[in-house]
């Protein structure tokens, strides 16, 4: 039988050249697999920017004349060092007799980003070299995702919820005060969500580049850096005061959303020193405008690999952070030496003691398998005794912390 | 003569005292009731038929019904709920100490619009209501209760504080002289955060009929419309100065005086953002008159936050003194020398070492990064004791430089030796310019 296309050979010929074919194709699995084992990782972390020179009464005034989003106040003594730590958090106390859902305005705001090289990232746009059609749209895909839509969380052996991913944490982080007395009644909802149209934003020469994440780090597509401090003085002078015909200010919370495009301190550069801000939350103003901004990345390029910064697991550790400690100034016991953070920190940003870790993906009624980060609870930072006040007495919601942190700082 | 003159003045002198109490509707037939065995109503209002659990009482008015007629409630605003209290049904939103599967009425929240007071009006005049009122803010609650007649004057109002624990307080109010009584207000006057608007109503107890005159009522005489408990603080003020970013400050005292004729019953004292509680003798307890008693604050900012004044909320039976805390947040730096200029040396070759010394003069621990090193200059194998090490605060590290120019480099050549430090959520960094000459 002679198939179209292919010579008749000889059954020593057919062996030959299979042994040649397996002898080629065992090196290039070595060859691939010693490629894998040295690819270069960028190191992707996040930051907050605090809330600077606005007084804590002026934020409570803020709160109760409802001219920012609703936030409640905490104090607590921390068993380590027997000090009573104060704070801030966005929705409603869920040590309050009273419980019920707390609305949070929210705009989803897709960000085209055009650096000075050429480079354009946009999420709106189907993406079919780094994402699968029909779930090729970064922006849409955020839309579906358990962060904005609801889905179903079990922490554990615990139901918390038919809820966004960010809610079902909160009731998991605060399950032993008054949440599981009351069922289903205490929930922190971004609501209504709103998804604005894409905002171009272009940034100046000498401050973004573009770089190949295939070739240079053997990730997908292009990776774009551009300059922190540049980029969020675009937002705040720019972008911000564009979107108050929209409706946002001070009473609801953008979320800004950009494709494979990563912040550099200072500068544009892809080197270690310099690179690679994967998202932050910040708060400015008197009337207190909380924000946050998130890479959708595709790049796979980040220590780790793929699932651990890919996709929605940067917007869960920002809007895990803005939910806990919206104005970037709770303070804590120090902690430190664990997730992205090598020596001390003394603030209640739980999504930084747990960058690097993701919970099972979760999948949305889209098929696409979304990554989301694990998040530290109240209890982890101030060390409360066990159980403390989390679900299953755990101190992260996929139980990866089941204690408080000893002292390390 | 003289005698008349002097009665005339004082009979007008009575006569406008009762035209002012009868014009006023103050009535010393109105006591208190703390029981609802002691308002022996004889009709009650249940907020069930408001609706289940979660209800949204959409506009700041709504309606009910009692055996004696009907029963509108007005709130500041909507968005206030129908609450069901836990544990006896399987949807509640009210945990605590009413009991279980009541049906309450609550004022929302400043954050929901639609909050306390709440004022109850009543389609046919009643002689007492009351019900119990828990504050939606845990802790000790203040709550006062005034009841108007027809003509929307005052006829009196009693105030009531909880136990400690914040537990439902009953709180009612009868006049024996007859069904005088159009509308009554339920508002919490102190608890423990500055905005009380937000608490919760159990099913309201009323006497429809006129009260015989001693029904069993509280013994309690007159109306009391205000306490006159008085905490001062001194000083008025506590000031910090400068403090260090992530470090804590030296405590300072506040003594608390009761100077009022009440005893004071103080709530649990938070601390405003950036300050800490180090020692405190007077939450939660109670302060006799003429007693005082001491709480010891900190200032310890977590970040760079510049001067921060803030006012101290002392909750309690009373009126919150004017209290200020005081301090001024600032960012930790590292001192080491501007410049340093290495030992000479010929081109390819390695200098002698030149050591350098960083101080942490802050009252803060700071983490080092690695170093940035500009070209032609290196570190001495093993010489950086500060790459990513924790300074302690008051401590040094020291660093030892080696000029190594480049062949076919001449003159002399600048450079940079820097560290980024991180200490709590902030960060900074150290520079020093460098010189070598080469031979």
């Amino acid at each position: 039988m002679q198939v179209a296309g292919i010579r008749p050979r000889t059954v020593a010929g057919f062996m030959f050249a299979g042994l040649m074919f397996a002898l080629a194709m065992s090196i290039a699995a070595a060859v691939q697999a010693q490629t894998a084992d040295q690819v270069p990782r960028l190191h992707g972390y996040t930051i907050v920017k605090p809330l600077q020179g606005v007084t804590h009464a002026e934020v409570r005034a803020a709160v109760a004349a409802s001219s920012t989003i609703p936030m409640w106040d905490y104090s607590v003594v921390s068993p380590l060092d027997s000090k009573t730590y104060t704070g801030t958090m966005i929705g409603r106390s869920p040590y309050f007799h009273g419980l019920r859902t707390t609305n949070i305005p929210t705009f989803l705001v897709p960000l085209i980003i055009n650096l000075p090289d050429g480079g354009v990232f946009d999420p709106t746009k189907a993406d079919k070299n780094c994402l699968t059609a029909p779930n090729d749209v970064a922006s849409t895909l955020m839309q579906q995702s358990p962060i904005l839509t609801n889905a179903s969380f079990t922490f554990g052996p615990t139901f918390v919820g038919d809820t966004q991913y960010i809610d079902a944490f909160q009731r998991g982080n605060f399950w032993n005060t008054n949440v599981v007395t009351t069922g289903n009644s205490y929930h922190t909802m971004l609501s209504p969500v709103t998804t604005l149209p894409a905002v171009t934003v272009n940034i100046p020469a000498g401050q973004g580049a573009t770089y190949n994440a295939a070739t240079m780090f053997g990730g997908c597509g292009n990776i774009g850096v551009m300059d922190n401090n540049t980029f969020d003085g675009i937002l705040q002078n720019t972008v911000l005061p564009s979107l108050k015909s929209s409706g946002v200010g001070p009473t609801t919370l953008p979320l800004f959303l950009v494709y494979n495009v990563v912040q550099g301190v200072a500068g544009d550069s892809i080197g270690p020193s310099n690179c690679c801000i994967l998202g932050y939350h910040n708060a400015v103003g008197a009337a207190v405008q909380v924000y946050g901004i998130s890479d959708f990345d595709t790049t796979t390029i980040f220590t780790g690999g793929g699932s651990i910064t890919s996709d929605t697991s940067v917007m869960a550790h920002e809007v895990g952070e803005l939910t806990d400690d919206p104005l970037g100034t709770n303070p804590t016991p120090l902690w430190g030496n664990i997730g992205q953070v090598s020596g001390c920190q003394g603030n209640l940003e739980n999504g930084d003691p747990l960058s690097g870790t993701v919970l099972p993906p979760v999948t949305q009624s889209n098929g696409f398998a979304y990554n989301l980060q694990e998040l530290a609870f109240f209890s982890w930072f101030y060390r409360q005794t066990p159980p403390g006040l989390g679900v299953n007495g755990w101190f992260s919601n996929n139980g990866t912390f089941t204690a408080g942190q000893p002292s390390v700082c | 003569m003289k005698h008349i003159k002097r009665i005339i003045p004082l009979a007008f002198v009575g006569f406008f005292l009762v035209l002012l109490v009868r014009l006023s509707g103050w009535t010393d037939s109105l006591v208190e009731v703390t029981s609802e065995s002691a308002q022996s109503a004889n009709d009650s209002v249940s907020w069930s038929q408001l609706g289940g659990d979660g209800a949204v009482l959409s506009a700041s008015t709504f309606n009910a019904n009692s055996a004696g007629g009907s029963v509108t409630g007005t709130l500041s605003g909507p968005n206030s709920l129908v609450a069901v209290v836990c544990p006896a049904s399987p949807s509640c939103s009210w945990a605590d100490s009413f009991a279980g599967g009541d049906t309450l009425v609550w004022t929302s929240d400043a954050g929901n619009s639609g909050t306390g007071p709440l004022t109850l009006s009543f389609a046919n005049p009643i002689s007492g209501a009351g019900a119990l009122i828990q504050s939606d803010v845990p802790g000790q609650f203040t709550v006062e209760i005034t009841a108007f007649g027809s003509g929307g004057g005052t006829l009196g109002s009693f105030s009531e504080t909880s136990d400690t624990n914040g537990d439902a307080t009953y709180l009612g109010l009868m006049d024996s002289s007859g069904a005088n009584i159009a509308s009554i207000e339920y508002q919490i006057t102190a608890c423990g955060q500055a905005d009380c608007s937000d608490f919760a109503i159990d099913t309201l107890f009323l006497n429809d009929t006129p009260v015989s005159a001693s029904p069993t009522p509280t013994p309690t005489a007159t109306p009391t419309p205000v306490v006159t408990t008085t905490l001062t603080t001194s000083p008025a003020k506590l000031d910090f100065k400068n403090v260090d970013a992530t470090a804590t400050s030296k405590t300072k005292k506040l003594t608390l005086h009761n100077k009022g004729a009440n005893a004071a019953t103080i709530g649990q004292i938070a601390p405003p953002s950036s300050f800490t509680l180090s020692s405190d003798n007077c939450s939660n307890l109670t302060v006799a008159p003429k007693k005082k008693c001491t709480v010891d604050f900190a200032f310890a900012p977590a970040t760079a936050v510049g001067s921060v004044s803030e006012t101290l909320v002392i909750p309690y039976n009373g009126a919150s003194p004017s209290e200020t805390l005081e301090g001024n947040g600032i960012a930790v730096t590292l001192s080491a020398p501007k410049s340093v200029t290495a030992p000479s040396v010929a081109a390819g070759s390695v200098g002698k070492a030149k050591k350098i010394t960083i101080h942490n003069k802050s009252t803060a621990t700071v983490q080092i990064g690695a170093a940035s090193l500009s070209a032609n200059f290196q570190i001495a194998s093993g010489g950086d004791a500060c790459a990513n090490t924790a300074l302690a605060a008051k401590g040094k590290c020291v660093v030892s430089l080696e000029f190594a120019p480049a062949t076919g480099t001449s003159g002399t050549l600048p450079g940079t030796l820097a560290y980024n430090f991180t200490y709590g959520a902030n960060s900074n960094s150290v520079s020093i310019s460098l010189k070598g000459k080469v031979k």
